[in-house]
């Protein structure tokens, strides 16, 4: 139990947050705005919206990395007791899904960006240019084909982390309300201990 | 657009004594009083532009405008908006695709008078190495000569844009240009 009560550092609880607010504004932005770049009233917004998405996207692959590489140099709280060896499974498959996707998802992003005819650049909250992958060079044709097929890769992952995300949310609220354990509280900022 | 001056009047030198009637006079531009801006619309909102490096060759005599010859060659790297987004695009490729087309020009000989001192001077615009027709008004007089005129493009006449935008849901067909000159005879 001595580990169950254990924290997790606050770099963790930080940056775990920091990307949960940020995949949830990726989810909401991305799924508006697919649909509002093609309405001539919602066009210009969705064009300011779709820039601004590259910007939060390139930063939850930075700040994912480094939670990565703060998980491989850490060693985290372990879990409760009493919990089921499916429950286990689930949790640890959420977890290692969810660094898949935080990394793999920005990339996609960054594919697309890179193969897109606009050419347009990704101007990183308006700081300096990110480069783009070396695939602007390809002929168009493949590279249209490229921005298709990432297109449709990204947006599947996109559902699927709304699965995943419904997943760890309603887990971390079973482990609170209804186990009552502190799984929750140890990756809570302003909470101390759970009761 | 700062250095136009020089350029104009070293190449009138430079040609001066092997092709120029001997009656052309050359003409520099004052490149506070002149620019070349574009404009258009992007997603709806408006766009301005200018192109900072140009230089115009103009060897006209109010005496015998049929001998003008002039010729504007436009960098087209220079093109700036303002807008980092725009300006990170407007050189590539699909656009002005400076790499293989560092520069645009329009190239005219002979103006012919419209009276009241005015002239019109038809010539060909050739960007990314297509030509088009487009026509000038100037006005001018001994001591100057002055152009205020604004040039509506098809940027598709140019291929410009006709891979990603061909159908301007993004960027407007027209791109009005407008090109504001004031040149004087050099040596006055």
């Amino acid at each position: 139990m001595q580990d169950v009560q254990e924290r997790y550092t606050s770099v963790a609880i930080a940056l775990h947050w920091l990307i949960a607010a940020s995949i949830i504004l990726q989810l909401a932005s991305g799924l508006w705005m697919a649909d509002a770049i093609n309405e001539p009233a919602t066009q210009a917004l969705a064009f300011e919206v779709y820039q601004w998405h590259k910007s939060l996207g390139l930063t939850v692959l930075i700040l994912s990395l480094l939670r990565l590489l703060w998980r491989l140099t850490h060693r985290v709280p372990g879990l409760p007791d009493g919990m089921k060896p499916w429950e286990i499974m689930a949790a640890k498959a959420t977890h290692v899904l969810f660094y898949v996707i935080m990394i793999v998802m920005p990339l996609t992003g960054w594919v697309i960006v890179s193969a897109s005819a606009f050419g347009l650049p990704t101007l990183y909250w308006g700081l300096f240019t990110w480069p783009h992958l070396p695939i602007t060079g390809l002929a168009s044709e493949t590279k249209a084909v490229i921005e298709n097929i990432f297109g449709e890769v990204h947006a599947l992952l996109g559902y699927g982390t709304i699965g995943l995300l419904a997943l760890h949310v309603g887990a971390a609220l079973k482990h609170h309300f209804i186990a009552r354990d502190a799984v929750l509280a140890r990756m809570l900022p302003f909470l101390k201990r759970a009761a | 657009m700062r250095s136009l001056l020089i350029p104009a009047l070293a190449v009138f030198f430079a040609t001066a004594g092997l092709s120029t009637p001997a009656f052309a006079k050359a003409w520099g531009v004052d490149p506070e009083r002149s620019s070349i801006s574009f404009s258009g619309t992007h997603a709806g909102n408006n766009f301005e532009g200018v192109f900072e490096d140009w230089t115009a060759n103009i060897e006209f005599d109010p005496a015998a405008p049929e001998s003008a010859v002039v010729l504007v060659t436009i960098d087209t790297a220079s093109a700036k908006t303002g807008n980092a987004l725009y300006d990170g695009t407007l050189g590539g490729a699909d656009w002005f695709n400076v790499q293989t087309y560092p520069q645009a020009r329009f190239e005219a000989t002979g103006a012919e008078p419209q009276g009241d001192g005015t002239y019109k001077l038809a010539g060909t615009l050739t960007v990314r190495g297509t030509s088009v027709p487009v026509s000038v008004m100037f006005s001018a007089n001994d001591s100057e000569a002055k152009a205020d005129s604004t040039v509506v493009l098809q940027r598709l006449d140019f291929g410009m844009g006709a891979e990603s935008d061909p159908s301007g849901t993004w960027v407007s067909l027209e791109i009005p240009v407008t090109v504001e000159l004031v040149a004087k005879p050099s040596g006055i």
